[in-house]
Formats: C-alpha cells, sequence, structure tokens
C-alpha cells in the first residue's frame, strides 16, 4: 500500500488544501518577524513617529513659546525634562514637534524620487536603445556634481524653504534610483513571463506595471529605504546651513544651527538635537539592512 | 503539402543579429535565413536542431517578439507585417506560446491564477469571467482549482508546465508555438506534459509548432518535421517518412545519434565531427559542408536549393541535384 502510494505521480500526491498558499511578501513577513533586530529598529522608528505625530498630547509647552527667564536650563530641570533653549523655549516640545517637520523633510524626497527614479529606470530598461540612451544620459549629468553640493545649489536657487528643501533632495536622489531600477529591470525584462505577456497582446505600459514593477520592487525598496537615513541628515544640514526651515520652526537641523552658539553654556542640552537626527537616521539604516535579508535581496 | 489551407504559413524569414564589440559593429549573426514552411490548421510541425540552429528565433520572428528583416508570415490567411495596433492585437491572439522554463515563464509576485488569467485581464474580461475561465483553465491541464490561489515557487516544475499551458490556451489559440516545453523536465514528467499537449490538440483542435532538440519527443508528437541547421531548413517531410528515410546527411547523423535501447538497432553511421561553425561566419555553399562526411567540391561553392526527390519531401543537399534533374528529364 504504502509503496504505490510512492509511486503515485508526484502532482497528485500533493493533497490540496494541505500546504496553504504562501506569496513572497507573507513569507518576508514572517522573516521579519523573527528577527529581533529589525523588530528593535522598527521599534525605534515607530516611536519616533509616533511622538512626532502625537507632539500635541505628549508636551503642553508651545514649541514657538519661551520664558526669558528660563533659558538655556539644563537636562533634567523640574519643569522641563529635556531643559530649554537659547531662547527659554521647552526642548521636549521643540524636538516632538521638531520631528514632524525633520522625518517630512527627509521622507518625501524620498518617496517622490522612488516613484520618479523607478519609472525612469523601469522605462529606460524595457524599451533600450535611444530611449535609455536619452534618459540615462540625463541622470548621469548629475552626477558631475557632489551630492550634497549639488543639493545646496538648487534649495539656494529656489531660496529657503521647507519645499525647496524637498524639491532639492528629491532632485539629487532621483538618478541613483533610477540606475538601481535600470540594472533590476534589466534582469526582469529577459524572463519569459516579459515574452509571454507581449504575446497575450499585453502593451509596454501593462508589462511595466503588472510585469516589472512588482517584481524590481524589492531591490528598489531596500535601496531608497537606506536612504531615508540620508535623506533626513542632508534635510538637517541643508536647514542647519539656512535653506530649510527657517527659525522660529523647531526643525532639528535649524536647531543646531541656532544653538550653536550655546554650545560651551549647555552642552547637553544643545547636543540634543544632533542626537535625533543621529538616532532616527541609524533606525532607519539598520532597518534597511534587515529589510535587505528579509527580502533576500543579494546586493544592489 | 496538401489541399488544405495552412493556418500558417512562413516565407522567406530572415533574420540576422548586428554583434557589437566595444562601439563598433563587427559583423552580423544570420540567426534566420530564408526559413519557409507551412502549418495545417490541426496538425503539429516540429522544428529539430542543435542549440543555436536559430530554433528559438524562428519562434519569436513568428509571435512578433523580434522584428524579421525580411519575409512574410502569414497566419489564418492574414499578413502579419501588414497588420498594426488593435487588428493585429486580435489576429495576434490566434497564436500563443508555451515557453521553456517552467518557472521563468510564470511571474513570482503573481498567484497562479493571476497568472493564468493575465492575457485576460490584457483582453479586458471582467473578474468574475477571468475567475471562471481560470478555475476551468486549471481543471482542462489537470490541476485543481485551489491552485489558483498558490503561488510559482510552490509548485513543481510539471505543475509549472501545466500553469504556462493553461495560459497559452486561456485566450482560445488556434496556434501554440512550445518551445522546448519538456526540456527542463525530468523523463516521467516529460511524458504526462507531452500526452496533456496531445490529449488538449484532439480536445480543442489546436495546431502546434513544436520545437525541440530531442528527436524522440519530436517524433513522439509531430506530423511534419523541420530540420534546422545554422539558421536554414535543411529537410522537410512527415514525420513518418523523416524517421523512415532520411535524406539529408546532416538529419542522418542527427538520428544516428539517438541512443538506442536495442544494441542490435544501433547504428553505425559515421558521428558528425567538430563543433557547429559560428554563424557569424557561416561557410560558404552549404552551411553543413565543414561536418558533412559526403561532401563535395560543388557544396562549397553553390547553396544547395531545395529539391523534392520524393512527393512531400524537401530537401536542400547537393546529393540529389542530379536525381532531381533525371527524374524531370525523364
Amino acid at each position: 500500500m504504502a509503496v504505490i502510494e510512492l509511486l503515485a505521480p508526484l502532482e497528485q500526491r500533493d493533497e490540496i488544501g494541505a500546504i496553504r498558499p504562501r506569496s513572497y511578501y507573507r513569507e518576508v513577513g514572517e522573516r521579519l518577524r523573527g528577527d529581533p533586530v529589525a523588530l528593535g529598529s522598527l521599534a525605534v522608528v515607530v516611536v519616533i513617529f509616533g511622538s512626532a505625530i502625537g507632539a500635541p498630547l505628549l508636551t503642553t509647552y508651545d514649541p514657538l513659546q519661551g520664558s526669558i527667564l528660563a533659558r538655556l536650563l539644563p537636562v533634567g530641570s523640574d519643569s522641563h525634562i529635556l531643559g530649554t533653549d537659547e531662547q527659554g523655549r521647552d526642548m521636549l516640545a521643540r524636538l516632538l514637534y521638531g520631528g514632524q517637520l525633520s522625518l517630512f523633510a527627509g521622507i518625501a524626497p524620498v518617496v517622490i524620487s522612488t516613484a520618479i527614479g523607478t519609472i525612469i529606470g523601469a522605462v529606460a530598461a524595457y524599451f533600450g536603445g535611444v530611449v535609455e540612451t536619452l534618459l540615462m544620459r540625463a541622470m548621469d549629468v548629475s552626477y558631475a556634481f557632489p551630492a550634497l553640493l549639488l543639493a545646496i545649489g538648487i534649495a539656494a536657487a529656489l531660496g529657503p524653504g521647507l519645499t525647496s528643501t524637498i524639491v532639492a533632495i528629491t532632485i539629487v536622489l532621483i538618478p541613483p534610483v533610477s540606475r538601481v531600477a535600470l540594472s533590476a529591470t534589466r534582469q526582469v525584462v529577459v524572463q519569459e513571463y516579459v515574452e509571454a505577456a507581449s504575446v497575450a497582446g499585453a502593451s509596454p505600459r501593462q508589462i511595466i506595471q503588472y510585469q516589472l514593477l512588482p517584481n524590481i520592487a524589492s531591490p528598489i525598496f531596500v535601496y531608497t529605504s537606506g536612504l531615508i537615513g540620508l535623506a533626513i541628515v542632508s534635510a538637517s544640514g541643508l536647514s542647519f546651513l539656512g535653506l530649510g526651515s527657517a527659525p522660529p520652526a523647531p526643525e532639528w537641523g535649524a536647531m543646531l544651527n541656532t544653538m550653536r552658539g550655546s554650545v560651551y553654556v549647555a552642552p547637553d542640552v544643545v547636543a540634543l538635537p544632533g542626537l535625533m537626527i543621529f538616532v532616527t537616521s541609524v533606525a532607519f539604516n539598520v532597518l534597511s539592512d534587515c529589510l535587505r535579508d528579509a527580502l533576500d535581496v543579494k546586493s544592489v | 503539402m496538401s489541399a488544405r489551407q495552412s493556418l500558417l504559413s512562413v516565407r522567406k524569414l530572415r533574420k540576422q543579429f548586428p554583434v557589437h564589440l566595444g562601439f563598433r559593429r563587427t559583423g552580423m549573426v544570420s540567426a534566420v535565413d530564408d526559413v519557409e514552411f507551412d502549418v495545417q490548421a490541426g496538425d503539429t510541425l516540429g522544428i529539430v536542431g542543435e542549440s543555436g540552429c536559430g530554433k528559438s528565433t524562428t519562434a519569436r520572428l513568428i509571435l512578433g517578439l523580434v522584428k524579421p528583416d525580411a519575409g512574410e508570415i502569414a497566419f489564418d490567411s492574414e499578413h502579419l507585417n501588414a497588420l498594426a495596433g488593435r487588428e493585429r492585437k486580435a489576429i495576434k491572439r490566434g497564436m500563443q506560446m508555451v515557453f521553456q522554463d517552467p518557472l521563468g515563464s510564470v511571474n513570482p509576485r503573481m498567484s497562479i491564477g493571476e497568472n493564468i488569467g493575465f492575457p485576460l485581464r490584457v483582453h479586458g474580461y471582467s473578474a468574475q469571467q477571468i475567475r471562471n475561465r481560470t478555475s476551468q483553465l486549471l481543471e482542462q491541464v489537470g490541476l485543481h482549482p485551489h491552485h489558483a490561489s498558490y503561488f510559482p515557487h510552490q509548485l513543481s516544475g510539471g505543475q509549472l508546465q501545466r500553469v504556462n499551458t493553461a495560459r497559452a490556451l486561456a485566450l482560445e489559440p488556434k496556434l501554440i508555438i512550445c518551445d522546448e516545453p519538456v526540456s527542463a523536465l525530468d523523463k516521467s514528467i516529460q511524458a504526462q506534459v507531452l500526452n496533456l499537449l496531445l490529449d488538449l490538440q484532439q480536445q480543442l483542435g489546436l495546431t502546434y509548432v513544436f520545437i525541440s532538440h530531442d528527436l524522440n519527443v519530436v517524433e513522439y508528437v509531430s506530423d511534419y518535421v523541420a530540420v534546422m541547421y545554422l539558421g536554414q531548413v535543411v529537410e522537410q517531410c512527415s514525420s513518418d517518412e523523416l524517421y523512415r528515410n532520411p535524406l539529408h546527411p546532416y538529419t542522418r547523423v542527427l538520428l544516428s545519434s539517438i541512443p538506442q535501447v536495442d544494441p542490435e538497432a544501433r547504428r553505425t553511421s559515421a558521428p558528425v565531427t567538430g563543433d557547429i561553425p559560428s554563424a557569424l561566419n557561416p561557410p560558404s555553399g552549404c552551411r553543413f559542408r565543414t561536418r558533412c562526411p559526403l561532401a563535395m567540391d560543388v557544396c562549397a561553392v553553390e547553396r544547395p536549393v531545395i529539391r523534392h526527390p520524393t512527393a512531400g519531401h524537401a530537401v536542400a543537399c547537393h546529393l540529389y541535384d542530379s536525381d532531381t534533374a533525371e527524374r524531370s528529364a525523364a
């Protein structure tokens, strides 16, 4: 009896329902759940996000309203846990509200440049030839400038402000994202399922949307999630240089700028915005590395 | 070959690929050179040849995945070159393809059902229609409708080749081009998939162009066989005739290379020597002459034209030049 079962064709042996359908992303989720480093960095990111969004619930102080009498109080003061800045504003409130601006200035450019860069790279690789040459050589122009210098130049040309920071960083990030998308698409576009879609009569847009994008998403996701840390540092850097959010807005980089004169008076308080930038960017980078492992992407 | 209308008719099909070395174009590879054949509705044409002989390129030229340099492809009495846009899409849904690599030919991010339903989605069917048709197709190829929610990495090679077949059937094509559909499978699974293809042909009245390097497989499925060598069809006739009475020296060498189970039945013709010459710089005259045990002086000079030593048996070889001449003189 047992022998007969063994001899039965393999295809008939697996009983329907014996295995559950498992999509790629379900497996990725299971792998992430088993990784303590991923869970830890994710927790940090969630706490930073949550505290930025929930700032009005977490503090009663106004981040813009200070008291001349309570300037540069040290960390651990009675009514100001994290002290006050040079204008007597509560540091905790400023850091919490500042998170809203800093995270937005870091994440928005990454999201926008991912969308644009992915489409440019995928279109270039799918059509090849002249289309690829035109698109990718245009992208190459930006490599003639050091990235941060280019961002400073664009932000300076657009005039200071949160929007110009976001635009500048977006423009700087599009070329590298499009390159990653290009090389990822090149590997996918030669697969037989792309030919099969073409035989079925799919248009180039349908092939790119349904066959290419889902298959290049994970390497691109790994790459761009690593860019969030960089973008937050860059956005803070531009603000520090006076090209981002203008004071008195509580942006982390701008806070470092306005408080740098007080570094010898209250070094612990002055270091706080820098610490936030550091922790946030490291958390995103660690999470990105864990994603790379979970998504099983060999290298980017 | 017969009075019946050909479903697919290929004339003077030619394709060359440029070869680049750095920025310089150093030459052209002649992948397909003046290939001609007809396939009648309901028949199976087998195309055999060594790897690199242009079998797969021929398939891709017919399906429009690669643009031909020259030649006519007529499908269902419509000239494909003359059509564009919506008309072309409408005609082309009549010809579909089963690919070689079971795993590589299904989108790993789509479920089996989404993969099979994709051609229907492209042609604008509703979600409900796609779901119904997908379950029907899964049963038709010997899988269970529940397989629709599985993902490609959860299925075996044989199961995936069934999925591949179901996807090719989705648009109810008349012609299916099978490009080495069983080469990546184990022998035992090969038989299952081949029998499935033959059953489907009977049930649905399908026409196949069946590409393979495996002569046993081609003999099993084909009504007619075309033998290709370096981009050219060197011999073409019915399957029975080819295996009983091969005329071209290349075909004879190919057939004698089939492993035989019975030692008594083993043929002892001269084995072919040397590698297949580069298509970048093919030999003058007859392309097979460098490896041909029967090569003559004329083979280096003149390209052999297609002769018909017997009715329905086409061969391109100088050995049959006089044969045909005598026949027509008599």
